[in-house]
Formats: structure tokens, C-alpha cells, sequence
């Protein structure tokens, strides 16, 4: 009476029962399918021919470079062959590993500049794709071209007039200008240096000895001077430059200027010079990206 | 003798929530059946030897499913969804023309690293040299090289220039240097067959002509690392086997 009153309050406990459990079950089945277990740490994966400290070395690089050190395809080359070849391929990854744990990248220049160079390859590979069209080649030309010219040379004396300082101790900026647009006059007019020098109290500053070519006479000279002299030709007398350590009038006593090359007569060093002008910029580019998203801390009191 | 009573109603209701929940589950142990099937082929796929896929009918047919949507989203936008490619300079991948070697291990390690594309195991042991905008063949020799490559690939030529440009071909130009003395191309060097009257940047005498002139770089990505190399053997093995339908 007792058990026929218990199954008739509660007529689903046997059904509620197998539901659990086959929830349960299947849930398990379908978990334990769904979810392979952890990879065995002692089975190579597929795909790889070797696990080095849990760093696989790749099947594929294993052919290729079996097939290049014997020289023929893969199914030809014998046990000890590839044998040889996986032997060095995971010495190689063990010596990189080692070089990871001694934390070469941070210590030793070469491999930085190797880091370097390869990530710079990465980014500059998809310029050279990029074909320039004659245009573009021109106008680099164009814009580029005292790279194509042969070395000029010029022989120039250089005069200043000190502001201040002993020789001119009482003399302003604008008394400096005065005299030497006096100068200039004297100079054109057929007075000779040394009679500037004494007059005006001028002095050589000696910085362009003798002939000099271009380059090194625009390394002596500065920007400045060097741009008044570039325009000078044999004879002639530049206007007053002022600059740092007073005003400069130059003489200039032979000038050879230098000789333009025509596009058609360098085009290949053109090319080559633009690509590699793009991958510069490419490599900008790349720079300005990684500092975007980089955390920079310089020291307080330092540039970089 | 009065007639069994009817089950309760609510007793009715957990016996359909116990079949439903059954069923349920039979569906997702078969779900689940399939998934570890697929999972098997995909590590069955990777663990064969690449060149040896072809031999396992049921791993090609598994790579060219897992491989087509791959195809359609990473490679179509050159190579087009046909394989036939796109006419700017990616190779129709259903021709038996194979510039850096053919079978599922060489499309592999062209996928896996890329052409000319940074990766120092890339392909890219050299390019096309722009021979005319670096003035090294001047507007004739040019146009006479083509008329030689009509030659070569029996479309119509100018007899003399087809005979000065061989000339050019063979000394000025230094074409044979990569492109072999017979023009069949070297495949070590990527260098195409100039016979097979198959070009990658069109054929018409003015695209030779600017292959010539402008020189020719293609390059294609590397996939290492954005695809998984289950990913890119199915794909090797997708499209090595369009070449051979």
C-alpha cells in the first residue's frame, strides 16, 4: 500500500533518473569527441619530421633542404642521407633555442642586425613589384639630378669680415654689411685681395685650399658659403654673405663646373637608385607604424 | 474490471522530454563522430608524405573540400575563382606550366613561403631585368626579340628582325643566361618556357614588348603563419590537383 502510493505520487523519478544520466553520458561522449585529448608530448605532430623542445621542425623544410644538400629528388636519397640532414637541422634548431635562452637578439650585433634586416626585407619585398613607369624614372631624374653629374672642382678665396672680436672690436652687424657691400664694389672694380684686406680689414678664412673638388669644397665652405660660391664663375665676386662668424665675400679664381650626365646616359643607375629610394621609404613607413604603437621612455635631458 | 486510466498528463510530458533529449543526443554523438573523422583526416592529410597525397583518394577529396572555401577567400583575388588566373601576372594554376616546380610538395613550399616575398625561403632566386627603361637593350632590339618569340611560339614574325633579335637573345641580352639557350626557361631560376606560348603578363607583341622593357617582378605572399599547414597542404593539394584534370 505504502510502495503503490510512493509510485503513484511520483510516477517520473525513474524517467527524470535516465534523462540525467544519458544527458550526463552523452554530454561526456560528445565532450571527449569534440575535445581530443592534450597532444601526446612525446608524438611528433603531423607535418613535422622532428619535435626539438616542443619546437617542431617542419616536414617540409626537411625535404627541401635534404633534396638541396644531394642534389636530387627527395624519394632518391638514401636513409643516411636524410639521416645526415635531420641530424644538422636539429642541431641547428638546438643552437637557436640556445641563442633564444642567452638572449642574443639583445646582446650580440650581428644577430640584431640580422633581426633587422630581415624584418626590412619583409616590408621592402612588395616595392619591387611595383614597376616604375618612365615618368616616375624622369621625374626621380629630375630631382635627383646632381647625382648624375661628374665631380666639379673650384679653386675660391674665401674673406670674412669678423663682427666683434680684435680685429673689429667696435664694429656692428650693420657697419660689417655696409663694408662689405664696399668691398664687393672695390673687388668688382678691379681692387685686388690684399688691398680689401688691409683696407677693409678683411681676412682669408683659408678654408678652400687650392683647387678642391665640389664635395669636400662644400664640406669646408657649409651650405651657406657654398651655395654663393656654386654660383660663381671664374673671376667673379659674390655678394655679402652673412653667417655665423661675420660677413664672407668670395672670390672665386677658377671654378669647373660640374658636367650634368643626360637621362638616357644613366638610366640604369636611375633605376636602381629609385627602387632603392622606394625601399627606404618603405622601410619609414614601417618604422612610423612600429612607433605608433610602441611605448617610447627616453631619459629626462635626451633627444633622440 | 473498469479500463486502465490514461497516464497522468505530466507523466506524458517527461517521457517526450526524455525521447527529445535522447535524440538530441544521438545527433551530437554523430556530429561529434564526424568532427573526430575529419580530424583524422586533416592530421592524415599533414602526416603523409606531400607527394604522396594523390594516392589516397579519400585525402584528395577531403583536401578539395577543406581547400575550396580557403581558395575563394585567399586566392582568387588573383588567381580567380576559375584557377585560371587574372591576367596581371598570376599564373593560370590549371595548366601543367609550373614556373618553380610542379607536384603537391613544390606548391606547398611556394604557399607555405611565398614569391619574392621577403622570406629568405621564398622563391626568389632572381627577376626579369627592366632591359629597356635601364637602357640596356635599346627600342630595337627589343622589338626584335619579340619577333624572335613569335617565332619561337609559330605565330606570324618578321623574318629579319626575328633574326636579329635571336642574335640579341643570344649575346646583347643574355636572355639565354636564365631563359636557357633553346628558350625553355630554367626552372631553378623561375625563368618561364618562352616556347610554350604561355605568358603570365599576356602575349601580344606589345606585352612582350613591356616584359622586356619594364621587366617583370611578380611576387605572391607568404602563408606561413596566417594559414595552418594542414591549411596550406590542402591547398597544395587542391590545386595541383586542378592542374591535372
Amino acid at each position: 500500500m505504502r510502495w503503490s502510493a510512493a509510485t503513484s505520487h511520483r510516477p517520473a523519478r525513474p524517467v527524470v533518473l535516465a534523462m540525467v544520466a544519458a544527458v550526463v553520458g552523452l554530454g561526456a561522449a560528445g565532450f571527449g569527441l569534440l575535445h581530443p585529448a592534450h597532444r601526446d608530448l612525446a608524438q611528433v605532430p603531423p607535418g613535422d619530421i622532428a619535435l626539438v623542445n616542443q619546437e617542431p621542425v617542419l616536414m617540409s623544410d626537411f625535404i627541401s633542404e635534404t633534396e638541396q644538400a644531394n642534389g636530387v629528388p627527395f624519394a632518391q636519397t638514401t636513409r643516411a642521407e636524410r639521416a645526415a640532414v635531420l641530424r644538422r637541422m636539429i642541431d641547428e634548431e638546438l643552437m637557436v633555442q640556445r641563442s633564444l635562452a642567452l638572449d642574443l637578439p639583445e646582446q650580440d650585433t650581428d644577430v640584431r642586425t640580422a633581426l633587422s634586416d630581415g624584418v626590412t626585407a619583409l616590408v621592402t619585398a612588395p616595392v619591387l613589384s611595383d614597376h616604375p613607369s618612365d615618368d616616375q624614372l624622369r621625374a626621380f631624374y629630375a630631382a635627383h639630378r646632381a647625382n648624375y653629374a661628374t665631380q666639379g672642382s673650384m679653386a675660391v678665396t674665401d674673406l670674412v669680415l669678423r663682427i666683434g672680436g680684435f680685429e673689429n672690436a667696435d664694429q656692428s652687424p650693420e657697419q660689417a654689411m655696409a663694408d662689405a657691400a664696399q668691398a664687393v664694389y672695390e673687388l668688382r672694380s678691379g681692387a685686388g685681395i690684399d688691398f680689401v684686406k688691409q683696407h677693409f680689414a678683411f681676412s682669408e678664412t683659408g678654408k678652400v685650399t687650392g683647387e678642391e673638388p665640389d664635395f669636400a669644397a662644400r664640406l669646408h665652405l657649409g651650405p651657406k658659403l657654398y651655395a654663393a660660391a656654386d654660383k660663381l664663375s671664374d673671376g667673379e665676386v659674390s655678394e655679402p654673405v652673412q653667417d655665423a662668424d661675420g660677413v664672407h665675400v668670395l672670390v672665386m679664381q677658377h671654378r669647373q663646373p660640374p658636367v650634368f650626365t643626360d637621362y638616357d646616359g644613366v638610366r640604369n643607375n636611375v633605376y636602381t637608385d629609385y627602387v632603392a629610394a622606394q625601399k627606404a621609404q618603405a622601410k619609414q613607413d614601417n618604422l612610423k607604424f612600429l612607433r605608433r604603437g610602441a611605448q617610447i621612455l627616453v631619459a629626462p635631458g635626451q633627444d633622440e | 474490471m473498469s479500463e486502465p486510466l490514461p497516464a497522468p498528463p505530466r507523466r506524458r510530458l517527461w517521457i517526450g522530454l526524455a525521447v527529445a533529449v535522447v535524440a538530441l543526443g544521438i545527433g551530437a554523438v554523430g556530429y561529434a563522430l564526424l568532427q573526430a573523422h575529419q580530424a583524422q583526416l586533416g592530421a592524415r592529410l599533414l602526416a603523409a608524405m606531400p607527394d604522396d597525397v594523390d594516392k589516397h583518394p579519400d585525402l584528395v577529396r577531403y583536401a578539395d573540400a577543406e581547400a575550396g572555401p580557403l581558395f575563394a577567400k585567399n586566392c582568387s583575388g588573383c588567381h580567380g575563382l576559375d584557377l585560371k588566373g587574372r591576367g596581371i601576372g598570376a599564373p593560370d594554376l590549371t595548366d601543367s606550366i609550373w614556373l618553380y616546380g610542379s607536384g603537391v610538395f613544390h606548391i606547398e613550399r611556394t604557399i607555405t613561403y611565398g614569391i619574392r616575398s621577403g622570406q629568405k625561403k621564398a622563391n626568389d632566386i632572381t627577376e626579369m631585368p627592366a632591359f629597356g627603361q635601364r637602357g640596356q637593350l635599346s627600342d630595337t632590339d627589343i622589338k626584335n626579340i619579340v619577333q624572335y618569340l613569335l617565332q619561337l611560339n609559330h605565330r606570324p614574325y618578321n623574318d629579319q628582325a626575328a633574326f636579329l633579335g635571336k642574335q640579341a637573345y643570344e649575346t646583347k641580352g643574355q636572355c639565354f643566361d636564365c631563359h636557357a639557350g633553346d628558350a625553355k626557361g630554367i626552372i631553378d631560376y623561375g625563368a618561364p618556357d618562352l616556347t610554350a606560348n604561355v605568358w603570365d603578363f599576356g602575349g601580344s607583341p606589345q606585352d612582350l614588348y613591356d616584359s622586356i622593357y619594364y621587366g617583370r617582378h611578380g611576387i605572391m605572399p607568404a602563408w606561413i603563419g596566417r594559414l595552418t599547414p594542414e591549411q596550406i597542404r590542402a591547398l597544395a593539394v587542391y590545386v595541383d590537383t586542378a592542374s591535372k584534370r
